[in-house]
């Protein structure tokens, strides 16, 4: 374990009570992500690693251990603190894009901005070049319901980015996507955030999106049972 | 999110689910408008009731009588309703000008017509205070010997004695020139062939008298008297004690005369009923005031008032429960939208002002076009309805009156109950879980 981690899971464990019985989400994890790494949380459903993306990003509270980032503790925020962190610090992308449906591309891309309270002289470029960035120029006006998936969540990229945040967490980013356009999501992810030098940490079940990770976890009944470092093998945790 | 943001974004929340916004908004159109109508006929009646006193009289006026001889003060001790109690009510709180009355039924005639009718002498300061307005001529002032200021009616009222039986009572145009000479005498026969026929023991007097000025008012209480100043009535009733006891002085001078009626002017209608009531209590005469009775009606018009914007607040009330449903089902069918915008970086506080905001805007709408509509509906009543309605209600020249104030308050009004309404929806929202939001459907 490492205190000069970026992001410091330490011993989480989460157990969930559906009716009366209680489900172990989450049994003892603990890990270190470095600034500027893309880790890939790799399990099945139901592995319990979105529950774990959930925890590190502070949408959900650890039932015991420790969860920093740098050097907050977010298993200790209430829920007002944490959306100050979230707005500051941290970026989303969702497997179902989860655009809003009544806004254009570029409004889309410069909520996180607006909600931020940045003015519209400002936020509106900055939207755009984020839109120009992952490919969308000319598509500034469209609405979600007149793009392709593809598209959808390219802009979804775009709003990650263009708070130009610390981390970036996906969840299943591709989950919706044909095979050749997912190719072309993650190309352009793991682009974007080594050039910026963010953190991405992004959660899947497949192998081959895993691949395109600096660092892969896989996760199995609420477990981490191997981390697999790019050039090194099977570091067991 | 800055103010301006907020704003626009809901706005366009509004127009997106522009039907059911629609909807709620109507539902409080017709509950601000029911209540600003409401309550203007409310005020209507009580401003009708107020026109109608004021034809009557004046409400600043105190009448004080000496019936039953002062039943006891305070201290137990019998007021005597002459010079010196008047000086001691001059010094009550609101009183602006105390005036003995001294009145004198005589026949008063002049340019071979005559009348009959009651002198009123009263201070000079009181007739000012009156503020009567004047057709012609002037006040009486204190330096005038044989003053005599005419009520419209009481000028009109003039008859030639071998023309005509008596006074015709409904001209109200005047038959003499009021700035003339006038004898004034207690000869009933004056004027015709049996002059000084009738008068047994009495002695017949005549006394010159100078007519000085002409109210303009018909249909007051002062139209029908004239009025002088206090010594000259005095001096007219000494005269006619005089001849009634066969031309002999009668005992008591003027000092320490007990008077019938005394006139308190109080400038303050605020102070009106405490001055009425500190001379009942305290001094033990009788008082009239046409302000107590527009304090009863009043309270009828209040409560009427209250009855009719109750029924105004009931529609109000189902308003808010239409605004309240309508930001629950919004609340509902924007759960992942309001996820995504936690998880994006909406603080709870902007969340909830979103809702709050939303909610207060379809109560705002609302209300201006609730004020709106009301203004339509009150001068439509005012115009068709005054005549026909009012006139059976015994309603003044308005039926409905929307004072500024009910506007603001109507406006306040409608407006919180959007927020109040939309107030747990908000909360709702804002305590949403995200998860729960997120989830694919």
């Amino acid at each position: 374990m490492d205190d000069n981690a970026l992001i410091r899971i330490r011993h989480v464990r989460k157990v969930y009570l559906m009716g009366e019985e209680k489900v172990v989400a989450l049994d003892d994890v603990s890990l270190d992500i470095y600034k500027g790494e893309f880790v890939c949380f790799l399990g099945t459903s139901g592995s319990g690693k979105s529950t774990f993306l959930n925890m590190v990003a502070g949408l959900e509270k650890p039932t015991r251990g420790e969860v920093w980032i740098g050097k907050v503790p977010i298993h200790k925020l209430n829920e007002a603190q944490v959306t100050i962190f979230r707005q500051k610090n941290i970026g989303f992308i969702f497997q179902a894009y989860h655009l809003m449906q009544s806004m254009t591309a570029l409004e889309n891309v410069a909520l996180p901005l607006m909600l931020k309270g940045v003015p519209k002289e400002i936020r509106e470029p900055a939207a755009k070049k984020a839109l120009a960035q992952v490919g969308l120029k000319g598509y500034e006006g469209r609405k979600p319901n007149q793009m392709s998936g593809g598209q959808q969540q390219r802009v979804g990229i775009a709003r990650a980015l263009v708070v130009k945040p610390k981390i970036i967490f996906a969840d299943e980013p591709t989950g919706n996507l044909d095979s050749h356009t997912t190719k072309d999501v993650m190309d352009l992810i793991s682009k974007e955030t080594k050039e910026n030098g963010t953190t991405l940490i992004l959660v899947t079940h497949d192998r081959s999106i895993a691949d395109y990770a600096d660092k892969i976890v896989t996760i199995q009944d609420g477990n981490i049972i191997n981390v697999e470092v790019k050039g090194k093998k099977n570091e067991i945790a | 999110m800055s103010n301006k943001d907020i704003l626009q974004l809901c706005f366009g929340n509004l127009l997106r689910r522009r039907t059911r916004t629609i909807l709620s908004v109507i539902g409080v159109i017709i509950g601000t408008t029911a209540i600003i109508v409401m309550i203007s006929i409310g005020m209507g009646l009580s401003y009708g009731y107020q026109e109608q006193l004021e034809s009557f009289g004046n409400l600043h006026m105190v009448e004080v009588y000496n019936y039953g001889g002062g039943g006891g003060g305070a201290g137990g001790q019998p007021s005597k309703l002459d010079d010196r109690t008047i000086a001691k009510m001059e010094k009550i709180d609101g009183v602006t000008v105390i005036s003995p009355q001294i009145s004198q039924y005589a026949i008063i005639a002049g340019d071979h017509k005559r009348t009959e009718c009651q002198i009123i002498g009263i201070r000079t300061e009181m007739l000012q205070a009156l503020n009567l307005e004047l057709e012609k001529g002037r006040m009486p002032v204190a330096s005038d010997k044989s003053p005599l200021l005419f009520g419209r009616n009481a000028a009109a009222s003039f008859y030639d004695p071998r023309k005509s039986q008596g006074m015709d009572w409904g001209n109200t145009e005047p038959t003499v020139d009021p700035l003339q000479k006038f004898i004034i005498t207690n000869d009933w026969d004056y004027g015709t062939n049996q002059e000084g026929q009738n008068m047994g023991e009495t002695v017949p007097i005549q006394i010159d008298a100078q007519g000085v000025g002409m109210m303009a008012s018909t249909d007051n209480d002062y139209a029908y008297n004239i009025y002088t100043t206090l010594e000259f009535a005095q001096k007219l009733k000494e005269e006619w004690d005089k001849a009634q006891n066969g031309g002999r002085p009668v005992g008591n001078s003027s000092q320490g005369t007990e008077y019938q009626n005394v006139m308190v002017y109080v400038a303050d209608l605020e102070k009106v009923a405490s001055v009425s009531e500190t001379i009942r209590t305290d001094y033990g005469f009788s008082t009239f005031s046409l302000n107590d009775m527009l304090k009863e009606m009043q309270k009828t018009a209040t409560m009427i008032e209250a009855v009719l914007g109750g029924i105004g607040g009931i529609s109000l009330l189902v308003a808010a429960i239409g605004i309240a449903n309508t930001m629950i089902m919004s609340v509902y069918e924007r759960t992942r939208e309001i996820s995504v915008m936690k998880v994006i970086g909406a603080s709870l506080k902007d969340i909830r002002k979103m809702f709050l905001l939303e909610a207060g805007m379809i109560g705002f709408g609302g209300g201006v076009i609730g004020v709106a509509l009301s203004y339509g509906i009150s001068y439509v009543m005012n115009r068709f309805l005054a005549g026909a309605i009012g006139g059976a209600f015994g309603m003044g020249s308005k039926v409905s009156i929307i004072p500024i104030w009910l506007v603001l308050a109507a406006l306040a009004f409608s407006t919180m109950v959007g927020v109040v309404s939309g107030y747990s929806p908000a909360q709702r929202a804002m305590n949403m879980s995200v998860l729960e939001g997120l989830k694919n459907e």
